[in-house]
């Protein structure tokens, strides 16, 4: 064969390979931030550019902000309106969200100088072991708005990927309605939750059988894996919070998440303890974690990392004193240094008489 | 600028579009600039901060090669060479071993000297190797008066200016003067554009699948067991090498679409009967030059056996460090130097071996030895080389229990799991050593290389696959929140 003729093969199957690439990137769709819309139903979605965009697009809608991981996200924003007079809380949750996505969000939100009254921030326990995504995390990109990058480089990489498994899966959840049925429902567009009707349904029909057949509540051998490596980090992110809310004004109310007992199963508790206390040196919070009646009770859980929307309240209830609703004494405590050594020394009894026992 | 990005794919057809329409003009000396500014611009294109580095090297040492040729400058010649080598080396020791000396300065004198922690400057150790190698050839009056452009052109010709091959100024220089070079060559377009795609191939697919496994074996290498430590230890022999030859071959493959034959610089080294055998078929243009500017310099083989041994040593001990500033670097060194000694004494007592059983211990050698290269310091290398030899134990797969006669809890569990592998791990690593140890490599297949539809699509579908995996993502469909 002529050398020219192959070489106009071979460009052409080379040159084709990546239209294919891009087509298929933009029809699908995986990550959502082509909003292309072939498919409608999303299988995952970039939660970090998909909120970021609302909130440009509608800079005053929201005066409040719900901050954290994917932990709060079934908390809605009237749970905390119903305490903070004029007040409207988009629910700010984001995936894997450690406390440095906290900064880069308050920070953009100021930027944008839009109004921020209160912010209700989760600190997750494992934010002690988690701060920043991997260059190779699709689903959790922030938009170039918000990291000042190239607009062209951002949207070029997301075309030229290949998630095969979220193609797949994408394709398949808009191809079958009962898998659908089974997904979270994401509301980015108003309250910024996310509700799991499917695993709520199965739980008031049964809830003994919903535990016995969810895997993540039935740890054999939990190891007390995740440590501590990301504290320091994580408590500077903190202070640098705390003066950004004392220079513009901004009502931050911090707690620590009640993990369920088999997540907090598998935290080192030295380095837990040690976090709660750096924690106490930044600022008071209320400190939901550890082993309560809630945290306990495998039924407040829809697996062993998400709290289900009843735990949100008893939160928000115990945070704002709401006498109307009954939260357990256990649960929740106001913590800060005059009280931190005691606190502590609660928690380190909780873990002696509780740790890898069922 | 790497070659596998999409910036890349953009920068190459530009400038060999550019290139020959400005040869075809007959506009040549134009055509050379462009191309030095091209090569310069993807230097530039990582830290454009070095670029003078790298131009006031270019041109120290142009002018110090016109100077100390025989009856040529007027300045000592002697005096300008050791000038001249020193400024090379100075410049490499300065980036490359400041932090390292300063490390050693405080372990073994207990001073407290705060690091420098300077950034390397790309491709320094290679553009500073090549000039040494330039200087020494016109000391000696092997050089003959080079254009400035040529000279430029030498040592920031882009395709070979980040990783190699090591090239020399006699294999170079007649080629960018050779007017034949300049007009547009259909049949090495698509030799290049074929041995490019492999090479992309060997990076992108089989060398980063296996940086995975590498990767987290060397992370999580405290009592790593049996199993996982040899998974570790085959899989960086794998990526290093892939990525490496993968490199070269890209390299050669973009030179050849310029009319410039690079020197080949693998031959299917884990294929080596012998340590010897290995440094003739590994690197082989670093290899030629240890030989010819630093072996043979110190005597070679010319002043009886100790000799000879002692100079292997010395040889092998820069080698190492050439690699890398550490400690780990020079053992990695030293092994390879006493292997070679140790194959030398055995070949002068008259003693063979079997074939096979020299090519198993020359790749497990070699194999081993790579673990003091990849690790990050001795406690990291000895991890992984005690699992190696079963000193943490030997980890089996969960559903072996009821099939292997061993007891205990501790000798069943996750298999793989430090390197984060499975079964597929496995499948991964025989095909490859398959390739490695049996099929043609990729200057055996360039050899036969014919334009055809079978080449035509093993082409295309390599580039296909490539363009696929570009990007590398994570995904965690768990994560559903």
């Amino acid at each position: 064969m002529e050398e020219k003729r192959w070489l106009k093969i071979v460009f052409t199957l080379s040159l084709g390979a990546v239209f294919l690439l891009a087509a298929l990137n933009y029809l699908v769709d995986p990550y959502q931030v082509f909003g292309s819309d072939y498919l409608k139903h999303p299988l995952q979605l970039n939660k970090r550019y998909l909120k970021v965009k609302h909130l440009e697009q509608n800079p005053a809608q929201y005066n409040s902000y719900l901050l954290g991981s994917s932990r709060i996200g079934t908390t809605e924003p009237e749970v905390i309106e119903q305490y903070i007079p004029n007040s409207k809380f988009y629910n700010l949750t984001v995936s894997l969200g450690s406390i440095l996505d906290n900064i880069m969000l308050i920070k953009h939100l100021l930027r944008l100088e839009h109004e921020v009254k209160n912010l209700y921030m989760q600190i997750d326990v494992n934010s002690m072991a988690i701060y920043k995504q991997g260059k190779s995390d699709y689903q959790r990109k922030y938009p170039p708005s918000l990291t000042k990058r190239d607009e062209f480089e951002f949207y070029f990489e997301y075309l030229t990927i290949f998630p095969l498994e979220n193609i797949k899966g994408k394709i398949a959840i808009n191809l079958n309605e009962t898998d659908r049925l089974k997904r979270p429902v994401n509301d980015i567009e108003e309250t910024g939750c996310f509700f799991l009707p499917y695993q709520d349904s199965l739980i008031a029909q049964d809830p003994a059988k919903y535990i016995a057949n969810e895997v993540t509540f039935n740890h054999l051998a939990p190891e007390r894996k995740v440590t501590g490596v990301h504290i320091e980090e994580t408590i500077r992110a903190l202070r640098v919070i705390k003066e950004l809310c004392d220079e513009n004004n901004i009502n931050l109310i911090p707690f620590v998440t009640p993990h369920n007992h088999n997540m907090l199963n598998t935290f080192n508790s030295e380095d837990y303890l040690y976090f709660l206390s750096e924690i106490a040196t930044v600022l008071p919070y209320w400190d939901f974690s550890g082993y309560n009646s809630i945290t306990k009770d495998n039924r407040n859980y829809y697996e062993h990392s998400h709290y289900r929307a009843n735990v949100a309240k008893l939160i928000a209830a115990r945070i704002f004193n709401d006498s109307t609703i009954v939260v357990p004494e256990d649960f929740g405590k106001k913590v800060d240094l005059k009280n931190l050594n005691i606190h502590l020394k609660e928690r380190e009894e909780e873990i002696r008489l509780n740790d890898l026992s069922y | 600028m790497l070659f596998n990005s999409f910036e890349f794919f953009l920068f190459l057809p530009i400038v060999l579009l550019v290139y020959f329409v400005l040869n075809k003009q007959e506009k040549v000396r134009a055509a050379k600039i462009w191309l030095i500014l091209a090569s310069l611009f993807y230097y530039s294109f990582w830290k454009v901060i070095y670029l003078p580095l790298i131009i006031s090297s270019i041109v120290i040492n142009y002018q110090v090669g016109k100077q100390i040729r025989p009856n040529e400058g007027k300045l000592p010649r002697k005096l300008v060479f050791v000038m001249g080598l020193l400024f090379n080396v100075s410049l490499l020791a300065y980036f490359k071993y400041t932090d390292f000396f300063i490390e050693n300065l405080n372990l073994f004198f207990a001073s407290n000297f705060n690091l420098l922690h300077l950034t390397l400057p790309l491709a320094i150790s290679f553009f500073t190797f090549q000039q040494i190698a330039y200087l020494v050839d016109s000391y000696r009056g092997e050089t003959t008066e080079y254009d400035f452009l040529n000279y430029t052109l030498f040592v920031s010709f882009f395709p070979q200016l980040i990783a190699g091959p090591i090239v020399h100024h006699k294999e170079m220089m007649p080629q960018f003067s050779t007017i034949k070079n300049k007009l547009l060559n259909y049949s090495n377009v698509a030799k290049g554009f074929f041995l490019f795609s492999l090479g992309l191939f060997k990076k992108v697919i089989i060398a980063d699948t296996f940086a995975v496994w590498a990767t987290n074996g060397y992370a999580h290498s405290e009592l790593i067991a049996f199993f996982d430590a040899w998974v570790t230890s085959l899989s960086y022999s794998m990526q290093l090498y892939f990525d490496f030859s993968g490199y070269t071959d890209m390299a050669i493959g973009i030179a050849l679409m310029f009319n410039i034959v690079l020197p080949i610089n693998f031959n299917s080294p884990y294929k080596a009967l012998s340590i010897q055998d290995f440094w003739r078929r590994w690197h082989i243009t670093l290899s030629r030059f240890l030989r010819d500017y630093i072996y043979i310099p110190l005597g070679g083989n010319r002043l009886g056996e100790w000799s000879v041994y002692r100079n292997l040593l010395i040889t092998f001990l820069i080698g190492g460090i050439w690699h890398g500033a550490g400690w780990t670097f020079i053992v990695w060194g030293a092994l390879h130097g006493l292997a070679l000694v140790i194959h030398r004494m055995w070949n002068r007592a008259g003693m063979k071996l079997n074939k096979y059983l020299a090519w198993f211990i020359t790749f497990n050698f070699v194999n081993i030895a790579w673990v003091f290269f990849r690790a990050k310091d001795f406690n990291n290398a000895m991890d992984v080389l005690k699992g190696l030899f079963g000193f943490n134990g030997i980890i089996w797969p969960d559903f072996m229990r009821s099939l292997l006669p061993i007891k205990g809890e501790h000798n069943f569990g996750i298999w793989l799991e430090r390197t984060d592998g499975n079964f597929q791990t496995l499948y991964w690593i025989v095909a490859v050593m398959a390739i490695a140890f049996i099929a043609k490599n990729s200057m055996e297949l360039a050899e036969k290389f014919k334009t055809n539809w079978f080449t035509a699509i093993w082409t295309g579908a390599m580039f296909a696959i490539v363009i696929f995996n570009m990007n590398k993502i994570s995904e965690f469909l768990y994560f559903n929140f």
